[in-house]
């Protein structure tokens, strides 16, 4: 294969990091479009790189590319997207976006584990400054904690990554390289219980970045675990770890979903939320199965999707009303039809409603967890339905609470929803929604199945049933609303009222923040948000409390104790050289007598 | 035979240092800094001949002849000495700055004893010879009294009492060690007694001398408090000289001459209990002196640890994280002693809010900061990963897990460092005398641009 064309995008990102810093001097009316030529830049690299290979690809480097398409085209969007979302961002903003996307794309293209992790490290710093980027207090603090969790993930990753490498005989030691590794991309991919850097990074971070971190740098774990799991601990070293990976896409799934529920931060909201996706991508991923990986990949994709989506159409909220709150929203759907429609087909979509692209791939991991038969399995698809159940509740109160209902701040309408820098790519992310959604079958015979090197039979009738009823029902609403229009333009629109009294109040309203936070008092989960709000899951505080004790414990254990024994030599040795001078009498005789003993002594030893 | 030009470069290499020390005391002493600076760079102008010689020689080696047996050059002897002398050079040219301000005479006592430190760093990397290199460890054991007492405070003179009491206590037990290698071997010279074996508790003496003056648990506690000192002179102590010396001797010790029989694992597992214990204490510590102090300590254990593998990957990283630390810590001490310049305070907690006021300053803290954790592609990272691999090699894996460990350990506690001292708001005055910057800023640009590049070697 022709080596300089696979890495072609990695290649393009990097220049163009280097030609925005060179550029400083550039306004940003040039800056937009460098910008956005260069993001098309690497996406078409990305096509080209395939057209040039596609007769020699493994099907290991067809995920690779699958991967790297995916990255490219949702940074594509997400470039294009900052430019209406950040006019005032210096040129170091797109170069570091640049940095970002080529280490993405160098992660999940290289061959070469130790590149892979060079890579990895660079992804993690420059994603380390976006965060940063905004510069406010809650931003340093979590770009801190982000960096110092992915960072010592990473050096768990090496661990692993080494131990695969120098030790393969070595068999009893795989359990501990697979564990390390597991923490390694498990931190990335935001697991239960290291996901705790998620929802603190991803509402620091401007939207764009948002977009990125959630929608694709955290798929980059997903594939890291992927390509070790499938290709080197199964296979190689039959590891059956298969219960704890379901007991731990489990945990994720309904921890993210019961987090998610109950947020106000809109962006924290998606953050859990992604954890929570990110379960469902373990649970297919568990099966090691080929319907299950089938699933894990086509959700890998539908994520990227619709996730970016829905922070994209929270970076419209935030920037109309200034605010990250759900509760400042509220009744924008006539201000901001566009992004209604948007966020709704997305929320749809993460709901796994038919037929948008959630339900596909969701389909296809309960069909993979059918399949699997072990009662850990029916446990687990149990937990994946309420779970699905639970996201739809969370996403009816985002549009609820944003779009439906009373509004309680007025914004203005000016400049919104008019730049095509932000409507393309939402645009087309919401097409994409759908056209995953109704061509299951090619999406799997012609993507998936490449990159997974197996084909079975799916048995793709029934979603493809679904998906028919599903539009059906679409066309119907449709074709009711064009029809019924006419009649809707005819009809009053006057305010509510009930005794003489406005009934769409303040007071009155539908409240999705109170309603929901009743959740929080049913007895077992109770317990679990009171843990996750005073930081008892968290890894990074818990080592931020626990490690200064340990270090007073040694202070006090064995330093007190070091430094007592310097204190007492010193006495000790004082008090010998005092004794020392009791030989020094003075006396000659004395010290004749001395040196006769030390001269029979030393005969003494020579003659042995 | 003629001597031939790298011989005489290898002489003028010992012996600048010294000479350039007297040369020091006879000028006046306001030229001593510049002087110390010129004779340094000097003395790094004449490595390329003996570098050119040691290259071509298959045998890496360049012995004087009027001193054979006595002095040598090999290629590890040339990296720890190129690399002190390297940061020799800025820490002169950052004292410049430094002690602008103070009187001549410190000036000049400064650039006195730190050039008689280097040279007695020289003596050490090029000796061939077990006494000679006792005696050239004691001189710098005496340099390091003198340098961290630099202001003669009662308290000062008591932690430079402590420091020289222990690394000497520690080089008597080393000469015992000497003794014993004499009568197991018959010869003290270098290049007699490759390759012989000795007991292991020959080892266990030269190892407490070791861990003296490489400053490992439990003798640790005189390089934290040796922290009082003005910031050249711990730079110095940390990256370039003193504790450095340690390092080297077990490596041309015990690394690549002697063999020992017998188990003395406990030696590395010693060493790995220091980087975790110092890791720890790290994060804990408030000063930033003391911190950067017990990070060395942390990182001194990992490259102890790393030798006692005697693998050869593990001492190939050794070398490599060796030179990236110098570079690193040097880079890391020096903007510590900005930053303390700037806020007036070495407390942490009262420092913040830099990286608005001084980018520069923070991206050199940063790279230096990067290169000691590890990121890729600087060259701590390489170090890291080959000691790392020598250990899995060697079928290790709970000491390349401890190793791991201590990795996370620097991770956490440098950027506890960063994210208080130049990241925020300040909470103290800055100062705006920015008298005596210039060369300050530009001596830890230059390592960490140094820094960049190595890695940058590296990776090609």
């Amino acid at each position: 294969m022709n080596i300089n064309v696979w890495f072609l995008p990695v290649i393009i990102s990097f220049g163009m990091s280097l030609v925005h810093l060179v550029c400083r001097g550039m306004t940003r009316k040039y800056r937009k479009w460098l910008s956005l030529l260069g993001g098309i830049a690497v996406l078409a690299g990305c096509f080209y790189s395939l057209y040039v290979n596609s007769m020699y690809l493994t099907h290991w480097q067809s995920m690779s590319i699958l991967f790297a398409v995916l990255i490219s085209s949702i940074s594509l969007f997400s470039l294009s997207y900052s430019q209406w979302y950040n006019p005032e961002a210096g040129h170091a903003y797109d170069s570091l976006l640049f940095l970002f996307i080529g280490a993405m794309n160098g992660v999940v293209l290289t061959h070469s584990f130790i590149s892979l992790y060079v890579y990895w490290e660079i992804m993690a710093i420059a994603s380390f400054f976006l965060v940063l980027f905004n510069d406010t207090e809650e931003a340093r603090k979590s770009s801190v904690k982000y960096i110092i969790m992915t960072g010592a993930g990473s050096i768990f990753l090496l661990f692993g990554i080494l131990g695969i490498r120098l030790m393969e005989e070595q068999i009893i030691w795989k359990h501990l390289f697979f564990v390390s590794m597991l923490i390694g991309a498990g931190i990335k991919a935001g697991i239960i219980p290291l996901h705790t850097w998620l929802p603190d990074a991803h509402p620091a971070a401007p939207t764009p970045v948002s977009a990125m971190l959630s929608g694709v740098m955290i798929k980059t774990g997903v594939y890291v675990f992927i390509k070790f799991y499938f290709d080197i601990f199964q296979p190689a070293w039959s590891l059956n770890w298969e219960a704890v990976l379901m007991l731990i896409g489990v945990c994720t799934l309904l921890g993210g979903v019961f987090l998610a529920l109950v947020q106000h931060d809109i962006k924290r909201l998606l953050a859990y939320s992604s954890i929570s996706q990110i379960g469902y991508i373990f649970l297919g991923i568990a099966c090691g199965t080929t319907i299950g990986l089938t699933g894990a990949l086509y959700h890998t994709i539908n994520h990227a999707v619709f996730k970016s989506l829905l922070f994209l159409g929270a970076g419209v909220l935030i920037k109309a009303t200034g605010s990250r709150n759900l509760e400042d929203y509220g009744g924008l759907s006539k201000k901001l039809p566009f992004t209604f429609v948007v966020t709704t087909i997305a929320a749809l979509s993460i709901s796994g409603v038919p037929p948008f692209n959630g339900f596909v791939s969701k389909w296809l991991i309960y069909q993979a967890l059918l399949a699997h038969g072990s009662s850990i399995a029916v446990f687990a698809l149990a937990a994946a339905l309420l779970g699905s159940v639970l996201t739809l509740a969370s996403f009816i109160k985002v549009i609820n609470d944003s779009f439906m209902g009373v509004r309680r701040k007025d914004i203005a309408v000016t400049e919104q929803e008019k730049s095509p820098f932000m409507n393309v790519p939402m645009f087309l992310l919401a097409i994409g929604c759908f056209l995953f959604g109704i061509f299951p079958g090619f999406v799997t015979e012609r993507i998936i199945f490449p990159s997974i090197g197996e084909y079975v039979d799916l048995n793709i009738g029934l979603i493809k049933m679904a998906s028919l009823y599903g539009w059906l029902a679409i066309v119907l609403f449709a074709a009711l609303f064009i029809l019924g229009r006419k009649a809707l333009m005819r009809a009053r629109a006057t305010e509510t009222f009930v005794g003489g009294e406005i009934f769409s109040s303040e007071a009155t309203a539908f409240d999705g923040g109170h309603f929901y936070g009743t959740v929080k008092d049913i007895e077992p989960v109770k317990t679990f948000y009171s843990a996750e709000k005073e930081g008892s899951l968290d890894i990074y505080q818990l080592a931020g409390k626990a490690l200064p004790g340990v270090g007073g414990f040694f202070m006090k254990c064995g330093l007190r104790f070091i430094e007592a024994a310097y204190a007492k030599g010193n006495e000790v040795l004082n008090k010998g050289v005092e004794n020392l001078k009791l030989l020094q009498s003075g006396l000659l005789a004395k010290y004749i007598i001395w040196i006769f003993v030390g001269i029979i002594i030393l005969m003494e030893v020579i003659r042995r | 035979m003629a001597y031939d030009i790298s011989q005489i470069m290898m002489l003028v290499i010992l012996l600048l240092p010294f000479a350039g020390a007297l040369l020091v005391k006879l000028l006046p002493p306001g030229y001593s800094l510049r002087a110390g600076f010129l004779i340094l760079l000097l003395q790094l102008a004449c490595f390329p001949h003996v570098a050119r010689a040691v290259f071509s020689n298959s045998a890496y080696s360049v012995s004087a002849k009027i001193l054979s047996g006595v002095f040598r050059c090999d290629i590890i002897s040339l990296i720890f000495a190129t690399t002190s002398v390297f940061i020799g050079v800025f820490i002169y040219l950052f004292s410049m700055g430094y002690f602008i301000g103070e009187k001549e005479e410190e000036q000049q006592k400064f650039s006195f004893w730190g050039l008689v430190f280097v040279g007695s760093m020289m003596g050490v990397v090029l000796s061939d010879n077990l006494i000679l290199l006792y005696l050239f460890w004691e001189m710098a054991g005496l340099c390091s009294w003198k340098l961290i007492g630099f202001y003669r405070k009662d308290d000062h003179l008591l932690k430079a009492d402590k420091a020289f009491l222990i690394t000497s206590a520690g080089a008597g037990f080393m000469m015992l060690s000497f003794a014993y290698i004499y009568v197991q071997t018959g010869s003290l010279s270098l290049s007699q007694i490759a390759q012989s074996s000795v007991s292991p508790l020959v080892f266990a003496f030269f190892f407490l001398g070791v861990i003296t003056k490489s400053a490992s648990f439990p003798f640790h506690t005189w390089l934290p408090d040796a922290s009082v000192a003005p910031t050249p002179v711990t730079a110095f102590l940390h990256a370039a000289v003193l504790v450095k010396i340690g390092i080297y001797g077990l490596l041309r010790v015990f690394g690549v001459t002697l063999s020992v029989s017998g188990w003395v694992m406990w030696a590395g597992w010693l060493a790995l209990l220091s980087s975790f214990i110092a890791g720890i204490l790290a994060l804990r510590e408030e000063d930033i002196k003391r911190v950067l102090a017990f990070s060395t300590v942390s990182q001194l254990g990992f490259m102890i640890a790393g030798l006692m593998i005697f693998n050869m990957a593990a001492i190939r990283g050794v070398i490599i994280f060796y030179v990236a630390h110098a570079l690193g810590k040097g880079c890391l001490f020096l903007c510590a002693g900005i930053a303390e310049r700037v806020f007036g305070t070495k407390n942490i907690m009262e420092m913040g809010g830099l990286m608005k006021k001084m980018p520069a300053l923070t991206y050199a803290f940063l790279i230096g900061m990067l290169s000691v954790i590890g990121i890729p592609p600087l060259p701590g990272f390489f170090g890291k990963l080959e000691v790392i691999a020598g250990m899995l090699v060697s079928r290790n894996v709970f000491f390349a897990l401890f190793a791991i460990l201590t990795s996370v350990l620097t991770l956490l506690y440098l950027f506890r460092l960063f994210l208080h001292v130049f990241m925020g708001e300040s909470r103290s005055v800055l100062s705006e005398d920015r008298k005596g910057f210039k060369p300050m800023i530009a001596s830890v640009a230059i390592l960490a641009t140094v820094s960049i590049l190595l890695g940058i070697a590296l990776v090609m």
